[in-house]
């Protein structure tokens, strides 16, 4: 039987008869033992959905508790922190000569930074990221 | 949350479905393990916040609740028959609704041998195997699925394909058709 025959039969509709010999030629043949399995693969499973899934699921949703978000206590500490210095560098700010306004300045930048890397790490919590990469 | 979860869940389910059998098999968990993978959306919902496409992260819910699945059936408790265990009978190494070895003559079991060895693959090449011929989905898209680059994704299907034909041409060879 030859690849053209084989792979023929392979890309038939689901219900056409094939020919015999298709499985022996595919268990000597690398490449149509490939277009096989692209071909079987392709194909969606059969499956069977309980008529009232959707309805259960929503409902078992409704009652489902969210779990807790945690908010760790350090990055809570961090962020009121970083409000408390960002205050003291406006108020130091609004008192300082414009010679030495350098020194408020950068510890409001300091602050804000800070607060920035705190805040998006608290609400990167992307729970369904995939867990599995080695 | 705009619309009804009820329709989220009807507009999706089919490809939940699908996607579940082909990773996890056709067993009795399916309908288990996609109510965990919707409860998760549920709970996911509030942070998703469209930073992906809706189908894109029902997709990475599906292959953590799969690959949840996979390792509680790793446990000893929970051990599936390998297809490799040369002293499983062929019947005991399918899935439950599988051919036995004599039958392996036609177009239908073929789909299930091949099925069957899809089991047979590492996490990774089973997922992008799935993700790339059954649901169609592009390279970019089952990078972000698997939170993976594409050139991975590449490696495993590339991998995975000539892996899966191996492993038939083996199956088919070894039962003398």
């Amino acid at each position: 039987m030859t690849c053209e025959a084989v792979r023929a039969a392979l890309l038939a509709g689901s219900e056409a008869e094939w020919p015999a010999g298709v499985l022996t030629h595919l268990a000597a043949c690398d490449a149509c033992a490939l277009v096989a399995v692209e071909q079987s693969l392709h194909r969606a499973p059969a499956i069977a959905i309980p008529p009232t899934f959707a309805a259960d699921v929503a409902r078992r949703a409704r009652l489902d508790t969210p779990p807790e978000v945690p908010h760790p206590r350090g990055v809570m500490v961090g962020i009121g922190a970083s409000g408390v210095l960002a205050g003291i560098a406006v108020a130091w700010l609004g008192l300082s000569a414009p010679a030495t306004a350098f020194v408020p300045v950068a510890a409001l930048l300091l602050a804000c930074g800070e607060a920035i890397v705190l805040t998006a790490w608290t609400l990167d919590t992307d729970v369904t990221r995939a867990h599995w990469r080695r | 949350m705009p619309e009804d979860f009820a329709d989220i869940v009807r507009e999706h389910q089919g490809m939940v479905f699908r996607t579940l059998t082909r990773m996890v098999g056709p067993t009795d968990a399916v309908p288990d393990l996609a109510q965990e993978v919707f409860l998760r959306l549920h709970r996911a919902l509030p942070q998703f916040g469209h930073r992906a496409r809706l189908s894109t992260y029902l997709y990475r819910i599906v292959v953590n609740v799969a690959q949840d699945e996979w390792k509680r059936r790793r446990r000893p408790e929970h051990r599936a028959a390998s297809l490799s265990d040369p002293d499983a009978g062929f019947g005991d190494r399918l899935a439950d609704h599988a051919p036995t070895a004599q039958a392996v003559l036609e177009r239908r079991e073929l789909q299930a041998a091949v099925d069957a060895l899809l089991e047979e693959l590492p996490p990774a090449e089973r997922a992008v195997l799935v993700l790339f011929h059954q649901e169609e989905r592009r390279y970019d898209e089952i990078a972000a699925v698997l939170d993976v680059p594409v050139n991975t994704v590449r490696t495993h299907l590339h991998r995975g394909r000539s892996r899966l034909a191996r492993l038939l041409k083996e199956r088919l060879g070894r039962d003398d058709v």
